[in-house]
């Protein structure tokens, strides 16, 4: 009992690291590719976000290290309760999931403003 | 004495497999519980790293956001500001001004229960801060470091001098 006990929790605690690695794989590249802003000279700005590409974003399932995952995102800004979004589908109920907040830029009213983006994922 | 343990060993040799089987069941035992408390002690192993990647993460997406966002109503970013401070006799954002303005977004973009420290070097200058201002701290740090480049006007030309920026994450003790 105490071995099966102890394998448990070791699997619990492996299968939450592999979600927390997916989970800031999914915000990596929502930073970096998805929702990245493209100045008035058309170059991409990494880790700057463009909040305008948030609601058109289609897809809220990735793949990542041959695993399915879905994902909700929403931008938080500074000094503002509501944030924008969250977007994507209902997180089902009792699944684990994995909350990653990181710090970003967002452009908005010709100015780059620090915010915040909230990823919460879990296994599809 | 002797005689009498040779007697038994003899007469009854189900009592030597009795004692080899209680052995082998005592060690079975030890060994369970032996690999029962290794898996115990190391199966937040993967836990705890998968902690400090999502900190190392979060350490060099604070870099960058200082890096990119503007400082207030200036159209400088933070970084920018600061490396500014650190070389140029008159600064585009004002010192005091600066300080309050990072205090006040690293309130808002630290995790819960981290401080930050932010040092800029140039030779021999530094300009460093730490929020909040707490003391020194044992625990694992997170750092992202770049470089800043700051254009200074000299009598007739300009220079491209470059300053070494580090972020460390921390948390507080």
């Amino acid at each position: 009992m105490l071995i099966v006990s102890a394998y448990r929790q070791y699997r619990y605690s492996s299968e939450m690291a592999l979600l927390s690695d997916s989970t800031s794989s999914i915000a990596t590249h929502l930073a970096l590719n998805e929702l990245v802003y493209t100045d008035a000279t058309g170059t991409l700005r990494p880790y700057v976000i463009d909040p305008a590409k948030l609601p058109s974003l289609a897809n809220f399932k990735r793949t990542v290290g041959g695993e399915n995952f879905e994902f909700q995102v929403s931008v938080l800004y500074m000094g503002e309760n509501e944030p924008l979004g969250p977007y994507g589908p209902a997180l089902p109920e009792e699944e684990m999931n994995c909350t990653l907040v990181i710090a970003a830029t967002v452009f908005e009213n010709d100015r780059y403003l620090p915010a915040k983006i909230k990823v919460m994922a879990w296994r599809a | 004495m002797a005689r009498l343990s040779c007697y038994i060993y003899n007469k009854f040799p189900w009592e030597r497999r009795g004692v080899a089987d209680v052995l082998a069941i005592a060690m079975m035992f030890l060994l369970m519980v032996m690999v029962g408390v290794l898996l115990h002690a190391y199966m937040l192993t993967p836990l705890r790293s998968a902690t400090d990647r999502q900190m190392q993460l979060k350490s060099e997406y604070l870099y960058k956001t200082m890096e990119t966002a503007w400082a207030g109503p200036y159209s400088k970013s933070y970084l920018r500001a600061a490396a500014d401070n650190l070389v140029l006799a008159a600064p585009t954002v004002p010192a005091e001004y600066l300080r309050s303005a990072m205090e006040n977004t690293l309130g808002y973009l630290l995790p819960q229960d981290h401080a930050i420290e932010i040092t800029l070097t140039h030779e021999n200058r530094t300009w460093k801060l730490i929020y909040p201002d707490v003391g020194p701290s044992d625990g694992k740090r997170f750092s992202h470091s770049g470089s800043i480049s700051v254009i200074k006007a000299e009598a007739e030309n300009e220079r491209t001098i470059l300053v070494q920026a580090t972020l460390t994450l921390f948390r507080m003790g």
